[in-house]
């Protein structure tokens, strides 16, 4: 992995705007993984703490040596743990790549509360656009 | 619900999403480009679920898997449709007329 300089806002690096974009600052990145919190203190529903993880998930795999680019696509979520209802507070995402398969990348993606609460935790499946996989 | 439902039976519901909510709910996702959010797309499939066994408005438990197949843009007319397995576990997929668009399965809490 090169040693690259991050943006503190992950906004420069996802093509997702408000009210979409659920990610704020980049906090951690190490090659494999990244903890980012959310922009604002919400509340946030239970699809906005599964779509935060997908966020994550998505920084990760872009972050990577020839990963995709903004323009890539959730192709698959699954073993999601809801946890939660919803809720109210900064919240911290975290996503850990677990293997790159063509052009697909795997990332364990999580959301917890300030105290370290898990409030969701899924396995998002990350995809370049048709035609660059 | 943002979901109006068009069937509802025992077993199977189906439902459509006004355009005004697709578009609302493709806001900031992309400007230029919009299509609904994939975790948008589990969530109108818990919805529905939801109704189906009984339980708007409760949040699943887990979500075993989705899969996303191609995008849904907001001018397009989506349909979710909903199928029981059991007293906890749906089947759910998201329709654009004959195509499949996004599927998965989806679990409520037991001991209901």
């Amino acid at each position: 992995m090169r040693a690259r300089v991050l943006p503190e806002h992950a906004a420069s690096l996802l093509r997702h705007r408000p009210p979409a974009l659920v990610l704020g600052t980049l906090r951690r990145f190490d090659g494999t993984a990244l903890a980012c919190d959310s922009r604002g203190a919400g509340p946030w529903a239970w699809p906005a703490l599964l779509e935060g993880t997908a966020q994550a998930a998505g920084l990760l795999a872009g972050l990577q040596d020839g990963g995709p680019d903004n323009s890539a696509v959730i192709a698959e979520i699954r073993d999601v743990l809801v946890r939660v209802d919803g809720w109210a507070g900064v919240v911290r995402f975290e996503a850990i790549l677990l293997r790159r398969v063509l052009g697909f990348w795997r990332c364990r993606a999580s959301a917890r509360g300030e105290a370290g609460a898990l409030l969701l935790e899924a396995t998002v499946t990350v995809a370049a656009p048709r035609g660059r996989r | 619900m943002l979901l109006e439902p068009l069937a509802l039976t025992e077993e199977t519901a189906v439902a459509r999403l006004p355009r005004r909510h697709a578009e609302t709910l493709c806001e900031g996702h992309f400007p230029g480009d919009p299509f609904l959010p994939a975790a948008t797309l589990v969530w109108l499939m818990a919805e529905l679920g939801a109704l189906l066994l009984g339980r708007s408005g409760e949040a699943p438990a887990a979500i075993e898997h989705a899969t996303f197949r191609q995008p849904v843009r907001p001018d397009e007319p989506v349909e979710v449709v909903a199928r029981r397995l059991g007293s906890a576990r749906v089947d759910a997929e998201i329709r654009v007329g004959a195509t499949r668009r996004a599927g998965g399965r989806l679990r409520f809490a037991a001991g209901r």
